[in-house]
């Protein structure tokens, strides 16, 4: 099974899930989601994410300033971003049970 | 494509510029968007570029792989429509299965490295592809542009001067093409990489067209045997040429006194081959006259009884390629200059009779030129006339029989 069609269907629900344990900069997200255990996650894929879903009103953004090394750009859930991973949630939640009792029953 | 086609910044910092190499480079594979919206949503995509540059000190090209596959999966990712397909051009679709074909070898370290090394030289690309369009320019214009003084001095119509100024327009258009191609579409791309292409072709072909610097002097590789009563040099045999690359159309042959020896001088070199392959007189510019015809060598009898052409100073006649007939001229003439001389000036040595002039030509008459050689009765024998040669002529030589030999003989020469 090609896991990267999987992840393209489930990084929009990583994204927001590891937003919501903390805001992050875009090359921090990706670093999180690989040690979580995404490790073919693309960095162009989250980059672009993370841009949509802003473009899509469901994250705020903030430019921390640092003395040494790039301005960074943070970005977090606010409340639109925090409904559609709780959405997300469900929908996957409800697709995975589906797929589940599909192989075992079929396994059965 | 794995080398991008940026815009060129050579920025300070090397890293800095590369970042700004590669987020060019990833604009520039979604040019199908927006301003607006490449603006929206490529805003930070130089700052996250930097950030992941910061962490490793890998190349971004082996971090992220290559510029448009990162633009690929970026435009997945932001849930972009597909590019248009490749309907703008051939160049686009080459390219593409190029890509597919190459995929393997693109994606090893080696490979990497060379993309990521090879934009910096296309400054330089960009300033040699303006001297070769000189040089194009150059060989329409120049006849002497295929030899290694007009390769390395290019002249542009007879005018080092003017070449410069060329040259100097060229290398500011090229630069500046080259800086705005990453703002191309696909179209435009595949105008000016055939440009290029063809350009380059041309570089090759020109650098194999030119004589060899190694003698100032060459000859055709098998000297035809001068055997016909007309007959024209083959455009491929060689034309000989001085050290400047200079054509030489003529020979003068002077005795001890400085004084021109009697015409016509029969040279031959010292294996006894005729020396009949001076510059074709018609090379560009072609002395061709306004109704299509053309100069010949009219062919001398040598001692031997042949006709020849290795003999000096030369005579010309005119041919009609269509006809294949030869019209004798009254006056030897001198390759290019028959446009600019007046028809009303022929020499005094005329012969009155005038309705049996042989050659009521529409164009001026040529008057001879610098050809100093020429001595008051150099000219052609008056029994050298072709038509009365015992050889076989494949072409029916016109010539009228009512030509006063006392024009012939008179032969004037510039006083």
């Amino acid at each position: 099974m090609d896991t990267s069609q999987l992840l393209k269907g489930a990084l929009d629900l990583a994204v927001l899930a590891v937003l919501r344990s903390g805001d992050g900069y875009g090359y921090d997200i990706v670093s999180r989601l690989r040690s979580a255990g995404l490790e073919d996650v693309g960095d162009a894929s989250v980059y672009g994410t993370l841009r949509r879903l802003f473009a899509a009103g469901h994250l705020t953004s903030y430019v921390v300033p640092s003395e040494e090394g790039p301005h960074r750009k943070y970005y977090g859930l606010n409340r639109s971003g925090q409904d559609l991973l709780e959405r997300s949630t469900k929908t996957w939640r409800s697709f995975r049970e589906t797929v589940d009792a599909l192989v075992d029953g079929a396994a059965a | 494509m794995s080398l991008p086609l940026t815009a060129y910044s050579p920025a300070a910092s090397r890293p800095d510029s590369q970042v700004e190499t590669y987020a060019a480079a990833v604009r520039a594979a979604l040019g199908d968007l927006t301003d607006a919206q490449r603006g929206e949503l490529l805003e930070d995509l130089d700052d996250h570029l930097r950030e992941v540059a910061a962490e490793d000190d890998r190349p971004l090209v082996e971090r992220l792989g290559a510029p448009d596959a990162y633009a690929a999966e970026l435009r997945a990712s932001l849930g972009l429509p597909e590019p248009p397909a490749v309907t703008s051009g051939l160049v686009e679709g080459a390219l593409h299965w190029l890509r597919s074909a190459t995929a393997g070898v693109r994606q090893t370290h080696a490979w990497t490295a060379l993309a990521a090394f090879l934009p910096s030289l296309q400054p330089a690309w960009w300033l040699l592809r303006a001297w070769l369009l000189l040089v194009v320019v150059a060989a329409l214009t120049d006849a002497e542009a295929y030899t290694l003084a007009g390769l390395m001095l290019p002249r542009v119509e007879g005018s080092r001067l003017l070449a410069a100024l060329v040259l100097a327009v060229l290398v500011v258009g090229s630069v500046w093409r080259g800086q705005r191609s990453a703002r191309l579409t696909p179209a435009g791309r595949t105008v000016v990489v055939a440009a290029d292409l063809f350009i380059a072709f041309f570089a090759v072909f020109a650098v194999t067209s030119v004589a060899s610097p190694l003698t100032p002097y060459r000859y055709a590789a098998a000297p035809e045997q001068a055997a016909q009563a007309v007959e024209r040099l083959d455009d491929d045999r060689r034309a000989l040429v001085n050290g400047d690359g200079g054509l030489v159309h003529d020979i003068e042959v002077r005795g001890a006194d400085g004084k021109p020896l009697p015409g016509p001088v029969f040279l031959y070199d010292q294996d006894g081959v005729p020396l009949d392959n001076l510059a074709p007189w018609w090379q560009e510019p072609s002395p061709e006259l306004p109704d299509g015809r053309q100069l010949v060598v009219r062919p001398q009898l040598d001692a031997a009884g042949n006709l020849a052409r290795n003999y000096f100073p030369r005579v010309f006649d005119y041919y009609d390629p269509e006809t294949g007939g030869v019209r004798a001229t009254a006056v030897p003439v001198v390759p290019g200059e028959e446009q600019s001389s007046p028809n009303a000036s022929p020499t005094p040595e005329r012969s009155p009779d005038a309705p049996a002039r042989p050659t009521p030509e529409p164009t001026p008459e040529p008057t001879p030129g610098p050809t100093p050689a020429t001595a008051p009765d150099a000219g052609p024998e008056p029994d050298s006339e072709p038509d009365s040669e015992p050889d076989p002529e494949p072409d029916p030589v016109d010539e009228p029989a009512g030509e006063p030999t006392g024009e012939r003989g008179a032969a004037p020469g510039p006083r």
